[in-house]
């Protein structure tokens, strides 16, 4: 198989965190959604947000790129306080955001779609590198964007953000009514992205999927971060994780 | 639609809070004693024209602050019932209470016309199609025999109230404005804080929920129009006989403009606030029709100023500061 | 001398060719208003007065300055865009947050200033403007006398609409305006400057109602009411074709001024409420627009 990526970068073991979330409230208008989201996330780390549905996951990344109306708190990337920043400039500090529900644009073609993300950073990949990633791209490329089945807008999704040069990606929800196969093919890409020292956010409801590359866990309910499980501990706190997704 | 009536303070229950109820009644009571006074300090005619104003600026209030729809074509009822009501006075000789009640059936009939058209689409679009059928109105008025064109219909006699008292005197044909004037108002009150007024405000505030609720919101937003229509229909015919003209002014898109105008200034989605509009841009007309084409330069910059700063309007301003609904 | 419904073909086709003039117009306008109205939820009441201060800009060019058509072609739509620039910086961009209605009732505002500061300075009475001497005298056709000038317009016309419709569809800034319309927030946050966006747009929005005047200028007499006169109009061009496809408010316009043309020849005292009529009839049967999406 191609390696498609340059050549691996070891992962970072840096001192400070990369990005560091401290007490993020959130509103959605007058409702009060975050309540104080605390945690950390290191360079060329894998870290998931679980919880329940409305545990307020989603919100979180909402916030950290700054698509949230009304925030408070802190999130710092690279020591760099972004909290009242304006979403453009969060992102030119090169965070890749793919929010739950994919946001292909059905006013434009695939390739369109996959361009439109300026480059935030150098190093991204070049669209034959994606292509070669994800060769049902190619195949579609002048198709409208929406005509894409849930699997290729979801490569789709992360195709573009990989073009930007980005290496803090938030990822909303990738595996959501996906079939297996696509499943596996995600997993397998986060773990390339991850051995080329790219540090993602994973939002997850499936846990299991979520260990196969993440280093830690937050559970996160009613807006707030109630606990954390680093990966090698998931097997043990199965049961207490099931009480906390209401499975 | 999102809530256009921004300061409607919300009226958390049908039966309203016995003091707000007794400041309104106070308000009314206030009213009734200005107008009984009133002509002996400023001019008759001024004063009934002011009247004339408030009242179609409070029928359009009724479809904007509170129905939630910007009728931006509402010189058309205005206009047409004048004409209406010219033609019957002066060609068919009808006293003056039957012609002015015949401009606001015909006021009633073409707001029926129009509004089954507009409503059926939303928001910008309906304020659009509002705008045209007016401006078909207008040229149907430019055009048609009976309207006089360019001069309008002329000379329309005041004639005899009930074909006993007349109403040349304008001190007389102002007692008769007032009445009227009043009786609307309190209509209109009266129809804002029935249970058909509070699920207007459903309506206007979430349209989808209402109608999830079972209200047929077409329905509703229909009959709104239609009375709104009606009401300026009636402001419309008063107006053409105390002036005994009307004109080709009263159908245009910039009397349309003017009504809106005035309901911003005056607090749009309060009860009393288009009176008040109307108070201040006949007055300030008045004061300013030496200056020309100021006049629309002037009523542009209001309408800039007060959306950008001032979206509660006068009265709208007040009810916030003594935090009561006006 | 033939006769078409017993109306001589000269006549029938010269009054199709002025019908064609106006769908120019109402195709740019249209164009213009619909561009707008996609990305900023914002009717933009001031388009027919946009529209007269081209027309206007290019008078004052040509008798202020001696500058001719052909630059103020250029030159008129640059100077009208800036001043919409302007506008929505200062003014417009304060309501977005706020329901479309407030859009609608500041660019009102802002054509009742725009068109009363010019009937201050001008009057009511229309001022001539020349048609450029390139493009004087005319086609003698076989069935009618094809005056330059009017086949200018109507080319320039379709050229600048399909200009416009292939820099939409076909080019990246294109892209950015299609995304932007249909998800702002999440164009914003790949880290595209939106709000830009919105200004350049709106600015090239009034640019070609400032194009369409300049065109109008040798046709219709350059006066403040101008403006006011076709908005109207317009506006009822974009109830029928509804504002969802670029292409649509191109055809629709054309068409409609065609169809004015000839009820103006067929039935000559409904042209001036016939597009409003056939306003009615679309949103009896199709509520959304010849060619709209849903409400």
């Amino acid at each position: 198989m191609l390696d498609v990526f340059p050549s691996a970068s070891s992962h970072a073991a840096a001192a400070a965190p990369l990005v560091s979330v401290q007490g993020l409230q959130g509103w959605y208008g007058e409702s009060h959604v975050l309540h104080g989201v605390t945690f950390d996330v290191k360079a060329g780390e894998v870290v998931t947000l679980l919880g329940r549905n409305g545990a307020g996951k989603t919100t979180t990344l909402r916030a950290m790129i700054g698509i949230l109306g009304k925030r408070a708190g802190s999130v710092k990337i690279e020591g760099r306080e972004t909290i009242a920043m304006a979403s453009r400039h969060i992102a030119r500090l090169g965070l890749g955001y793919v929010p739950e529900e994919r946001g292909i644009f059905a006013s434009l073609s695939v390739h369109e779609n996959l361009m439109l993300p300026p480059r935030v950073k150098p190093g991204g990949l070049t669209v034959q590198q994606i292509y070669e990633l994800f060769p049902n791209l190619q195949e579609r490329s002048g198709s409208q964007g929406t005509k894409l089945s849930g699997g290729e807008q979801q490569m789709l999704a992360i195709g573009r953000i990989l073009r930007t040069g980005a290496k803090l990606l938030l990822l909303d929800e990738p595996t959501e009514g996906l079939a297996p196969v696509i499943i596996q093919q995600i997993g397998r890409t986060l773990a390339k992205l991850k051995a080329q020292g790219f540090t993602i956010v994973l939002v997850e409801q499936n846990f299991r999927f979520a260990s196969t590359v993440a280093d830690r866990h937050f559970v996160v309910e009613q807006g707030r971060v109630i606990d954390m499980i680093p990966n090698d501990e998931l097997d043990r706190n199965v049961e207490k994780l099931k009480t906390y997704l209401g499975v | 639609m999102a809530n256009v009536a921004i300061v409607a303070s919300p009226e958390k229950s049908i039966a309203m809070r016995g003091d707000v109820k007794s400041l309104h009644r106070a308000i009314f009571i206030a009213i009734a004693a200005i107008l009984i006074v009133a002509p002996f300090v400023l001019y008759p005619v001024f004063l009934m024209k002011v009247l004339c104003f408030a009242l179609f600026a409070l029928a359009f209030n009724l479809l904007l602050g509170y129905g939630g729809l910007l009728s931006f074509g509402h010189a058309a009822f205005f206009g047409m019932a004048g004409y209406a009501a010219a033609h019957a006075a002066k060609v068919w000789g009808l006293t003056p209470e039957l012609s002015i009640l015949f401009g606001m059936l015909v006021g009633a009939g073409l707001g029926l016309a129009v509004g089954a058209l507009a409503i059926r689409r939303q928001g910008i679009y309906f304020s659009m199609i509002t705008l045209a059928l007016a401006q078909m109105v207008f040229f149907f008025c430019l055009q048609a025999s009976f309207t006089g064109g360019e001069d309008g219909i002329q000379g329309v006699p005041r004639g005899n109230l009930f074909g006993l008292v007349s109403l040349a005197d304008d001190r007389v044909m102002y007692m008769f404005v007032s009445v009227v004037f009043l009786a609307a108002l309190a209509l209109i009150y009266r129809i804002i804080h029935s249970p058909f007024g509070q699920a207007l405000k459903a309506i206007r505030d979430n349209e989808p929920r209402a109608i999830s609720l079972g209200f047929r919101a077409a329905q509703y937003k229909l009959a709104t129009f239609v009375l709104s229509a009606s009401l300026a229909g009636l402001a419309g015919g008063m107006k053409a006989l105390v002036f005994q003209l009307a004109s080709l002014t009263d159908v245009h898109w910039s009397m349309s403009g003017e009504v809106v105008l005035m309901t911003l200034v005056g607090g749009m989605g309060t009860v009393f606030g288009p009176i008040v509009g109307a108070l201040v841009m006949v007055a300030m007309q008045n004061y300013l029709a030496q200056f020309g084409a100021w006049v629309t330069i002037i009523q542009g910059v209001v309408f800039v100023v007060c959306v950008l700063v001032f979206r509660e309007g006068i009265v709208g301003l007040i009810a916030k500061v003594i935090r009561r609904p006006l | 001398m033939f006769t078409i419904f017993d109306i001589p073909v000269q006549a029938l086709f010269g009054q199709l060719l002025l019908g064609l003039i106006n769908g120019s117009f109402y195709a740019i306008l249209s164009l213009g208003l619909a561009i707008i109205f996609g990305l900023l939820n914002i009717i933009n009441f001031s388009h027919g007065a946009q529209y007269m201060m081209g027309a206007f800009v290019a008078w004052m060019l040509l008798h202020y300055a001696g500058i001719g058509y052909w630059w103020a072609l250029l030159l008129a739509p640059l100077i009208v865009g800036i001043s919409g620039v302007i506008l929505e910086r200062v003014l417009l961009s304060r309501l977005y947050k706020l329901d479309h209605l407030y859009g609608l009732l500041l660019t009102f505002g802002v054509a009742l200033i725009v068109q009363g500061l010019f009937r201050n300075e001008f009057g009511v009475s229309g001022l001539p403007y020349a048609i450029p001497p390139e493009l004087t005298g005319g086609q003698r056709l076989p069935f009618m006398f094809l005056p330059n000038y009017r086949a200018w317009v109507v080319v320039a016309s379709l050229a600048v609409c399909l200009a416009t419709w292939l820099a939409i569809e076909k080019t990246k800034l294109g892209a950015y305006l299609r995304a932007a319309t249909e998800n702002p927030a999440l164009v914003q946050a790949f880290g595209v400057n939106v709000p830009l966006l919105l200004t350049l747009t709106y600015g090239f929005g009034v640019a070609l109602a400032a194009f369409a005047g300049v065109l109008a200028a040798p046709v219709l007499s350059v006066n403040p009411n101008m403006g006011a006169d076709i908005i109207i109009v317009v506006f009822a061009v974009v109830v029928i074709g509804g504002m969802g496809s670029i292409l649509g408010a191109i055809v629709t316009g054309f068409s409609l001024g065609l169809v004015e043309g000839l009820t103006k020849v067929l039935y000559p005292e409904a042209s001036s409420t016939v597009i409003f009529v056939i306003m009615a009839l679309v949103l009896l049967v199709k509520p959304a627009g010849l060619f709209g999406r849903t409400a």
